[in-house]
């Protein structure tokens, strides 16, 4: 069934774009509800997984530009993940563990389009062609996007960090 | 090559996307570039800690919400549907003409002109039908005049046939 299938993705994709627990399962909804009327102008010669991903990441992005959630803070770090069982393994560190909570701080100062492209590729390990298709861009702009994106939050990593030290 | 030129190679050399030559280049500049050699741990630290952000489960409360949606938007589109019924198409094209009309009337500049111009049709029309029912009581009266006139004549002509008779 549809909820079952692509509520988890769906919701962590939002809460990842979004940084926000109550925003992700409104958006979440939304994403559903908009799904359930859409249906009749799917095609079904089209992969499905890839239509249903695109209607969201366009749901989305939209939704932020009309709500400007950068100026919102992300929801803190420790809370969101901390309570999750499978975040530390022995071999994360302090550091490892303060790395992670900067990059998800900083995911905001990303624009919409490169965060979308950076949370498809690095934080849920899709194929470049598979986000391609769902950004409906060419190949070469999806792995420049997330390029920049990646040099923006190494550039903001290092930034905090030395600023850190020097103190 | 100059540091910001290499800084967008930095990605695709951990992806292993670069040809010989330019993968050369980039490594020749790590070597004596420790600004970028730094750049790039970070981007590496950037991609792990991103990889390593943990899906998040769907609350109850919202995989309720998701269930329910398909109900919730088929008595959406009950209610919409009634309206939207092709027999109903006729009466919205009424309305909508009677309303540009109205609207015609309403917001003219003229108005007051309007009124009385329908002020005085009507006033005329009233003298006409008042003109019309003068005449008609005039055609009963010479009608009820004829009628008196034939059924006299009538009763002359019925007494004198009588009278020759009995003499």
């Amino acid at each position: 069934m549809l909820v079952n299938s692509y509520s988890k993705r769906i919701f962590n994709m939002a809460y990842q774009f979004s940084g926000s627990y109550q925003e992700s399962e409104d958006l979440t909804q939304d994403i559903f509800l908009k799904v359930y009327n859409s249906l009749s102008k799917y095609d079904s010669e089209k992969n499905f997984s890839a239509w249903f991903l695109t209607l969201a990441k366009n749901y989305m992005i939209d939704h932020y530009r009309k709500t400007k959630w950068e100026k919102t803070k992300r929801d803190n770090f420790n809370d969101c993940f901390l309570t999750s069982q499978t975040f530390e393994s022995p071999e994360n560190g302090v550091l490892r563990k303060e790395s992670k909570k900067i990059i998800w701080e900083s995911l905001n100062h990303l624009s919409s389009d490169i965060r979308m492209a950076v949370i498809l590729r690095d934080i849920q390990g899709k194929k470049y062609e598979e986000i391609s298709e769902i950004m409906s861009l060419p190949l070469g702009t999806v792995k420049s996007r997330v390029n920049r994106g990646r040099l923006q939050l190494a550039k903001i990593l290092k930034e905090k960090k030395e600023r850190k030290y020097e103190m | 090559m100059k540091c910001e030129k290499i800084e967008k190679l930095l990605s695709p050399y951990l992806e292993d996307e670069l040809s010989q030559e330019e993968k050369k280049t980039v490594e020749n500049h790590l070597e004596m570039c420790p600004n970028c050699s730094s750049l790039l741990s970070f981007i590496k630290e950037a991609k792990n800690s991103l990889s390593e952000f943990p899906e998040l489960e769907v609350s109850d409360s919202l995989l309720e919400r998701l269930h329910a949606l398909p109900n919730k938007k088929k008595k959406f589109k009950l209610g919409l549907d009634f309206f939207l019924r092709p027999s109903f198409q006729p009466v919205f094209a009424v309305a909508s003409i009677f309303l540009i009309l109205l609207s015609f009337y309403f917001f003219n500049p003229d108005k007051n002109l309007i009124n009385k111009s329908i002020d005085r049709q009507i006033h005329l029309g009233y003298s006409k039908i008042e003109k019309l029912y003068t005449k008609a009581g005039s055609y009963k009266g010479n009608l009820t005049a004829l009628k008196d006139n034939f059924l006299d004549s009538f009763k002359q002509k019925k007494t004198n046939l009588l009278g020759g008779g009995e003499d």
